[in-house]
């Protein structure tokens, strides 16, 4: 009810749009994120993602260019496990043009995101750590939309400034949709 | 922090009354109010356990102490807590208990500090309080000391006053230097029987007289999981290390003694207790 309530003062109306097909190489994890079997203040697994993506990018001689990239990609998965246990698949990365793909190194995976209409939430500030995916669900319960795939993804570019910066910084969240009467 | 451990709680309590159904993390966030996400950032942040994994511990303590209390079929026990087939369950039980089902109900039991009990107010309040420190692991080498011994009773109230008694004992009859560090030793000589044993005393230079009461002890050197907290949460600390950080960071309990100790010192203030737990 709370939710609803924050909801509908902020008007959080998400940004409709068509994308064609968006491909990435980045690297992956799966399991639960937060699962860290370490102190409890170090990174959780998606930190170190990022951190294992950008060590090896800034090193590899052919693809160290793409460290310098403005924009990053982060995908989250569910599979037959999210639901049950906790579990994701989290990848991170960054677009790549397709015909580079087959020039890839063995540390690096290809993710395409499929052709589709896509939902577009903005979150500033503290709304980035807070409880927003409870926002995305509340409003596809009440939308004419429905998912129309397994994942999200949050894109990072220059408008988010770094976790220590959170009050000055931009987040987008996508979620692919398409019409709950298709 | 606070409003987070409450809305961590009713997590907690929704799990308590659903451990023999077959429940999901995302029903257990719903019944929080979050989102799946927010929610396992939120619990691991709180507990210190994943959500999936506190459930099957909790799960596992459960059918334990069923294995123990009643005579139903191990099958039965498993089932009744959603495991489907009795070599998954006698596998994960292993792997919590580092005995089998039927290895427990044989010797009659696991001992107490390894059952993971339901996460209350105040061990969450504990562990995310301001003043909590990580524990740490630590390499210590061989110490000898000197002090008096007893066999500690099965029953765990009549234990606690059998330590309390060698304990008062050794510091009203032996003179020690002031700001000497004191130990309590528990001791289990057997895995399999369980019997328990309490020593108490300091290192020898430390004690300035000699009796035919001490008995040596030695604490072998090796790695150790070490925690500081003030007594009063000494019982807190000890749920928490032995039944979610230890686990957690992947160790194991060698099961032979815990340690606690303290320096002795005049002041009246609340002592603060180092915990010493040998692991491999």
């Amino acid at each position: 009810m709370i939710i609803k309530i924050q909801f509908r003062e902020k008007i959080v109306q998400p940004k409709i749009i068509e994308s064609k097909q968006i491909t990435l190489v980045g690297m992956s994890f799966y399991g639960d994120p937060f699962d860290t079997h370490a102190g409890w203040d170090e990174d959780n697994q998606i930190g170190l993602l990022w951190k294992r993506l950008f060590a090896f990018l800034q090193k590899d001689a052919v693809f160290s260019s793409l460290s310098q990239s403005s924009a990053w990609y982060e995908v989250h998965i569910h599979s037959e496990e999210t639901q049950a246990k906790g579990l994701f698949e989290v990848f991170v990365g960054v677009t790549i043009e397709l015909e580079r793909v087959t020039d890839l190194p063995s540390q690096l995976l290809v993710k395409n995101l499929p052709a589709s209409q896509y939902a577009i939430f903005t979150f500033k500030g503290e709304e980035i750590n807070s409880d927003w995916e409870k926002i995305l669900e509340a409003w596809m319960s009440e939308s004419d939309y429905q998912s129309a795939g397994t994942y999200n993804f949050q894109y990072y570019d220059d408008r988010f400034k770094g976790l220590d910066r959170i009050s000055e910084s931009v987040l987008d969240v996508y979620i692919p949709i398409r019409k709950k009467s298709d | 922090m606070h409003d987070q451990v409450a809305v961590i709680l009713k997590a907690i309590e929704f799990i308590e009354s659903h451990l023999k159904e077959d429940i999901s993390v995302a029903q257990i966030a719903d019944a929080a109010g979050y989102s799946l996400f927010h929610f396992m950032r939120k619990f691991n942040q709180v507990v210190h356990h994943t959500p999936y994994d506190y459930l099957m511990r909790r799960r596992l303590t459960e059918s334990a102490k069923a294995l123990i209390r009643s005579e139903q079929r191990i099958i039965d026990i498993a089932q009744d807590f959603g495991f489907n087939d009795q070599e998954t369950f006698s596998r994960v039980f292993r792997k919590m208990f580092q005995m089998t089902p039927s290895q427990c109900r044989k010797v009659n039991g696991i001992p107490f500090q390894f059952l993971l009990q339901a996460k209350t107010h105040a061990e969450l309040k504990f562990i995310n309080s301001d003043h909590f420190s990580t524990p740490l692991v630590v390499e210590e080498d061989d110490l000898t000391l000197l002090g008096l011994m007893t066999a500690l009773d099965d029953n765990d109230k009549k234990a606690a006053n059998l330590r309390k008694q060698v304990c008062d004992d050794f510091l009203s009859e032996i003179s020690l230097q002031e700001n000497a560090q004191i130990y309590e030793i528990e001791i289990r000589l057997n895995q399999q029987t369980g019997k328990r044993y309490c020593f108490v005393g300091a290192e020898k230079n430390q004690i300035q007289q000699e009796s035919a009461l001490f008995v040596s002890q030695t604490i072998h050197k090796g790695r150790f999981v070490k925690m500081e907290v003030p007594e009063s949460e000494l019982s807190l600390a000890s749920a928490y290390l032995h039944t979610t950080w230890i686990p957690r960071v992947g160790l194991v309990e060698n099961l032979e003694m815990t340690i606690c100790s303290w320096k002795k010192e005049k002041s009246l203030k609340e002592r603060a207790l180092t915990i010493l737990i040998p692991v491999k």
